[in-house]
């Protein structure tokens, strides 16, 4: 797991140094800077995998960018050129810790970045690193030297499941048509793509995976409570499925049983379901299917979700992660209010970060202290979502 | 479409909706009715949240205190609803407040209340009053039904999907665990306390629900809801 995450130059990140627990929320106003939190960690995760490129920026949701809006460059700064290059390093709970430093001259910037520094340690020991003063000439600027490293580490190496955590981090951020299937998802992977493509399949095999496990079957009925109009979902062959011959059609389709219509025309796909409940099914995939990744981030997570469903959701996903993957660890933003409500903040792997730009248009990121919050609400009928939409959390636009 | 009736629901989880709404489905079946599960306000990070009876218990001194002391006061409640129903298992009857992190005030009435079975409604008055004296009322309130299945709503279900079973002739409303009767049925039949093994059932649940009635409790509920929907009626 992530422990501490630290960025320095990148975007509107000056100099973060965030620690981290299992599940992560930050909340804050459009353009805070949350998205970047997530996009600074996929950077890193190219650069453990040894490039940082377009592609391998893309591969993990990143958005790229040219050198000029990656780099922080704010017009306080007395002298912006003192820094050229980002610096972003990660640390997990067993001290296994990678950083970076990478630059791009902004002029004439390459395809890839290149590595000016990189340390891979284990208790502070160094695995693999190199610095202007040490690089030998011959070294490969374009390529990280810790993703060869990680071929001579033994399974079970901290250091080789902090990079395989990083290598493994995408920011996933559905879309309906995706989720729907209508259209292929660009990033797709197992269990589900980027924007959640392959949705039928990863649900397939958590169904099936449930029918030898009975902790997640009841996890699975968890989800079905969520989605309140249905009887039941299932995966199953899109042939002789009621679908417009219009739509297009995926191998594999969702199919939901309506707890209201007639036996025989009771059932829907995806393509005419309730987009809440592809999304709800959607982070269930991610936070139970075996093959998840171990860390990931999920940019809007309550997006297309009434409130009362989403709180539900982030409370099950909290619930969910604690009792059956130990080891999975999510960054995440949302919007609305409501998911504040039921998050279990007083477990200390759950945490909530308000996000702001101080007046220079540095982003600032503050944990809310809980046990503060109790003690200072004005009365027992003050909810946190209620401070937070009255601005005494942070993480508001002045608007 | 529009005249459906709006029902609010103070229920002590997910599978009582279920019940509940069958019971409606069979007990309204000259009007339609929206129903919406309503619950107190909170964050888990302050306190944990009203699940089960002590969601219950919050619920009321939440609506009491908007009415000055009395649910049947609490004007934002009926701003949108034409009745509420207040479930509380009768099996609640036989627990402490510290049971359910409740601390009481004053005016509630003392819990454990459970009194010999049968008959149940012993019991069930015993605790309707401790339900009202949560509400700041001494009485039901108009536009307001208590639904107290007793012990659970699962003898209700066991009534409608087993009648054959042994909680039945020995009678059920006094049957203690009654929700273990569930699991002990021929594996083909069997089913769990989930949202959707009742789901599946609720429909066979509606089915039924001139058996369910037979229980002193049901018809209690049945002739409540319609006394209170006649008179919105009216």
């Amino acid at each position: 797991m992530l422990r501490k995450i630290t960025v320095k130059q990148f975007k509107s990140l000056v100099d973060l140094d965030l620690e981290l627990g299992r599940i992560n929320l930050f909340i804050g106003a459009n353009g805070s800077g949350k998205s970047n939190i997530l996009e600074a960690v996929g950077v890193l995760g190219a650069a453990a995998n040894g490039r940082v490129d377009d592609e391998a920026l893309l591969r993990r949701g990143v958005r790229p960018g040219v050198p000029t809006l990656y780099k922080s460059a704010f017009s306080s700064d007395a002298n912006p050129k003192k820094q050229w290059h980002i610096s972003l390093g990660a640390e997990s709970e067993k001290n296994a810790m990678y950083d970076i430093a990478i630059w791009n001259p902004l002029g004439n910037p390459n395809s890839n970045w290149l590595f000016k520094t990189e340390n891979l340690k284990l208790n502070d020991k160094p695995l693999a690193s190199r610095s202007p003063r040490s690089n030998r000439p011959e070294l490969n600027s374009e390529q990280g030297i810790a993703a060869l490293k990680t071929v001579e580490l033994e399974p079970g190496d901290a250091a080789l499941a902090l990079m395989t955590q990083l290598r493994g981090y995408s920011i996933y951020c559905p879309n309906t048509p995706s989720l729907r299937g209508l259209v292929p998802d660009v990033q797709t992977r197992e269990p589900v793509g980027l924007a959640g493509g392959r949705l039928p399949e990863a649900i397939g095999e958590l169904l099936d995976a449930a029918k030898k496990n009975s902790e997640l079957e009841e996890i699975l009925d968890e989800v079905r409570m969520l989605i309140d109009w249905a009887k039941d979902f299932s995966a199953t062959s899109s042939v002789g499925v009621p679908l417009s011959p219009s739509a297009a059609r995926s191998r594999q389709v969702i199919q939901f049983t309506d707890r209201y219509m007639n036996k025989g025309r009771n059932r829907l796909t995806g393509y005419d379901a309730s987009e809440g409940a592809l999304y709800v099914l959607f982070c269930a995939a991610l936070a139970l299917h075996p093959r998840s990744p171990r860390c990931f981030a999920v940019d809007n997570v309550d997006q297309a979700l009434n409130p009362r469903l989403a709180r539900r959701l982030l409370a099950a996903i909290c619930r969910w992660t604690k009792q059956l993957n130990g080891d999975r660890q999510w960054l995440m933003t949302a919007h609305n209010p409501a998911v504040l409500d039921d998050l279990p903040l007083d477990d200390d792997e759950v945490r909530l970060f308000t996000v702001d730009r101080n007046n220079k248009g540095y982003t600032e990121v503050r944990r809310i202290d809980v046990a503060e919050a109790i003690q200072k609400r004005p009365d027992k009928g003050w909810t946190l979502s209620r401070m937070w939409m009255e601005g005494y959390l942070g993480g508001v636009p002045n608007v | 479409m529009s005249d459906s009736l709006r029902i609010a629901l103070v229920a002590e989880g997910p599978t009582d909706r279920i019940v509940i709404e069958a019971a409606l489905n069979a007990i309204l079946t000259d009007r339609s009715f929206r129903l919406t599960q309503i619950q107190p306000e909170g964050s888990a990070a302050f306190g944990r949240l009203g699940g089960g009876w002590p969601g219950v218990y919050k619920w009321c001194k939440q609506s009491a205190e908007r009415g000055n002391g009395k649910l049947s006061e609490d004007g934002i409640l009926f701003l949108n609803y034409d009745l509420v129903i207040l479930h509380l298992d009768a099996d609640v009857a036989g627990f402490q407040y510290s049971t359910g992190n409740v601390t009481p005030v004053e005016d509630d009435l003392p819990l454990p209340c459970e009194k010999p079975c049968p008959p149940a409604s012993d019991t069930t008055d015993a605790l309707r009053s401790v339900l009202l004296s949560w509400c700041g009322e001494t009485e039901v309130p108009l536009k307001t039904v208590i639904c107290m299945p007793s012990k659970a709503p699962e003898a209700w279900v066991v009534t409608a999907l087993f009648p054959n079973d042994v909680s039945v002739s020995r009678g059920i409303e006094c049957y203690p665990e009654i929700e273990g009767r569930l699991a002990q049925q021929p594996k083909a039949k069997r089913i769990r306390k989930t949202v959707s093994d009742y789901r599946d059932k609720a429909d066979e649940l509606t089915e039924a629900w001139p058996r369910i009635a037979t229980l002193g409790e049901a018809r209690r509920f049945q002739d409540e809801l319609l006394r209170v929907v006649s008179a919105e009626t009216a």
